[in-house]
């Protein structure tokens, strides 16, 4: 259990964090930027961060697998906030000619990314390579698990079918792999959304993983989740709202991937 | 220009060992020298796609079960889990047949080895057109085509069993993305037949007895080469030299070929691939480095085939020992 005072505190850094990934997507200009399901996980991405120090150096950085590549306005907003990188840096290079923060992840251990990420689903298997490789090796971060954050929409890929069948005989206790339920895909509704992602929960729980459904956006709720113990993967399907925090974009997939303009971004900013 | 080549080295011929591989062929010699690849590397884990029989690593996964790792029947998973594990830090082989490895997961391919650049050594069993019996689901003819599209995958096509069984372990110590391409039926006629000397990106010499016909050949299809040659008058075998192509270093092997072929009047290509394999890349490396040569190539047709035995299958594409050698003869006869 945590204080009301700490997850004030969480809340705040999700809030903080929103408004750097805001920035950014003003940078990313008329290249436009995935905006909704940037802010969708951050809420989770601030509290894993918390109870893991992913962001104290890039080595427990390269943990954090964010699968769900194309909301890498969240990760750059973190590596911002941590200082691992220069605000003023990404700012200026944000999805321009030679950048190393494009619009999806691109490997750079340097700066704690380890995988490029993107095309949807391998995330989750490198992902499982490393934590299988860590707890091989007692001295390769056992204390840190292997953080993998992938969408909804993702699930759609057979690939994570075939690492959910891999996961369930290799029962690794340092992977942690939080599904983002916004409720939205690129053009249509989230296949999973209609019973509001009871089947796929179900369908989860089949594997011999730890489950856990629970708000998205909860700070507490992930807390606790996160703090369970287990000698097995755990699986979180977080239900959020895609575009969260800001009125403009909550649950309007029009800006799954949007142009954000310095009058909308000014409004925003209030 | 050459970059970053190693110093040759120089492997010692024995034939008893010969005959002891190539009687067992490229994917059980394959996997019995994993034994000795464990003993060099402990750290060494092996992936697999459900075709650890079919891979030779039966014995590998009962005395290492602890670094044999079965991703079931999911090639994707299994190139991307090993691609994690490697970027951790750990030493990975991971292999299935062919087509799946390289056809059904190439987005992982190319994202892994070629993207991240992450130095997973990735094992196709039977390509080529060894398993034309259970039709073209099952052979592969398109691997090397579409692995040579990508930039940084160092390919090693072992001419026989007995080479790969000696390259092996200095091909893992490279600690490269790579992708070794196991070719030919359960029993592989010996290619080398005396001391092999290499630097890993050369093309390796078999015999060099004229200049006015350079044949270039890759995987166990040398063998044929090697048969058709023997088959030719002395009169006319004289005039040519037969080299394989077991290594595509992007950096060197282009430039190693086209040296080589600016010393004949005109080059043979030889290879079970289609268009993209060993005779796209040396007509690059020609281009690349302007030289100008006629340049003959017996492939596999841009088209798909009626299937059999490997045998059948290479009689159609003119691969067979005695098409080769009447294609050898007419090149030297024009």
């Amino acid at each position: 259990m945590i204080s009301d005072h700490k997850v004030a505190s969480l809340v705040k850094r999700s809030n903080d964090l929103r408004y750097i990934a805001l920035e950014l997507a003003l940078a990313g200009g008329s290249n436009a930027s995935h905006i909704g399901g940037a802010l969708s996980c951050i809420d989770f991405l601030i509290v894993a961060n918390d109870i893991y120090d992913l962001s104290a150096n890039v080595t427990n950085m390269q943990s954090l697998i964010l699968s769900k590549g194309h909301a890498c306005l969240a990760l750059y907003s973190l590596l911002i906030q941590a200082k691992l990188v220069e605000k003023k840096n990404v700012i200026n290079t944000f999805e321009k000619d030679g950048s190393k923060y494009l619009g999806h992840p691109c490997r750079d251990p340097s700066i704690g990314i380890t995988f490029s990420t993107g095309s949807l689903g391998n995330g989750l298997a490198h992902a499982i390579g490393l934590a299988l490789f860590r707890n091989q090796s007692p001295s390769n971060q056992k204390d840190i698990p292997v953080v993998a954050v992938l969408g909804d929409g993702e699930c759609n890929e057979g690939l994570i079918w075939e690492c959910l069948e891999f996961i369930g005989q290799l029962r690794l206790p340092n992977l942690i792999i939080f599904i983002d339920c916004n409720g939205w895909q690129q053009t249509q509704k989230s296949l999973y959304s209609h019973d509001q992602y009871k089947s796929l929960f179900e369908r989860i729980r089949t594997y011999d993983v730890e489950a856990y459904k629970l708000n998205g956006h909860d700070h507490l709720e992930i807390y606790n989740s996160l703090n369970q113990p287990s000698n097995k993967p755990k699986i979180i399907l977080g239900i959020t709202i895609k575009g969260k925090g800001f009125p403009l974009f909550e649950n309007n997939n029009n800006w799954h991937h949007g142009i954000l303009t310095q009058s909308m971004y000014d409004e925003l900013h209030g | 220009m050459v970059k970053n080549m190693l110093e040759p080295s120089l492997f010692k011929y024995s034939r008893k060992e010969s005959t002891r591989s190539n009687v067992v062929g490229m994917r059980a010699t394959y996997g019995l020298t994993t034994l000795t690849l464990k003993e060099l590397y402990p750290d060494l884990t092996i992936f697999s796609a459900d075709t650890s029989t079919s891979a030779g690593l039966d014995r590998f996964k009962t005395s290492h079960s602890d670094s044999f790792f079965d991703c079931g029947i999911s090639e994707q998973c299994m190139v991307a889990a090993a691609a994690g594990y490697v970027a951790g830090g750990g030493i990975a082989l991971a292999s299935t047949f062919a087509p799946f490895l390289i056809l059904r997961a190439a987005e992982q391919v190319r994202l892994s080895l070629g993207y991240m650049n992450l130095p997973i050594v990735i094992t196709g069993l039977a390509s080529g057109l060894s398993l034309g019996y259970l039709g073209y689901t099952h052979c592969c003819v398109e691997d090397l085509p579409f692995v040579l599209s990508i930039p940084n995958i160092y390919v090693y096509s072992p001419s026989d069993a007995y080479e790969l069984k000696l390259f092996l372990p200095e091909i893992v110590k490279q600690r490269k993305p790579t992708y070794i391409r196991l070719t030919g039926a359960s029993k592989v006629e010996p290619v080398h037949k005396t001391d092999i000397t290499t630097d890993f990106s050369s093309p390796i010499k078999i015999s060099n007895l004229g200049s006015k016909l350079l044949v270039l050949s890759t995987g166990s299809i040398s063998s044929n080469v090697v048969q058709a040659i023997n088959l030719l008058p002395e009169n006319y075998s004289s005039l040519l030299s037969h080299y394989v192509v077991p290594f595509f270093d992007h950096t060197n092997t282009t430039d190693q070929i086209a040296k080589l072929a600016s010393e004949y009047d005109s080059v043979f290509v030889v290879d079970e691939s289609m268009y993209g394999g060993l005779a796209s890349f040396t007509s690059m490396a020609l281009a690349k480095n302007s030289i100008f040569k006629p340049l003959h190539a017996s492939t596999h047709p841009h088209k798909y085939l009626s299937c059999g035995s490997h045998e059948y299958m290479l009689q159609q594409c003119k691969l067979d020992v005695k098409c080769l050698q009447e294609t050898i003869l007419s090149i030297l006869v024009s």
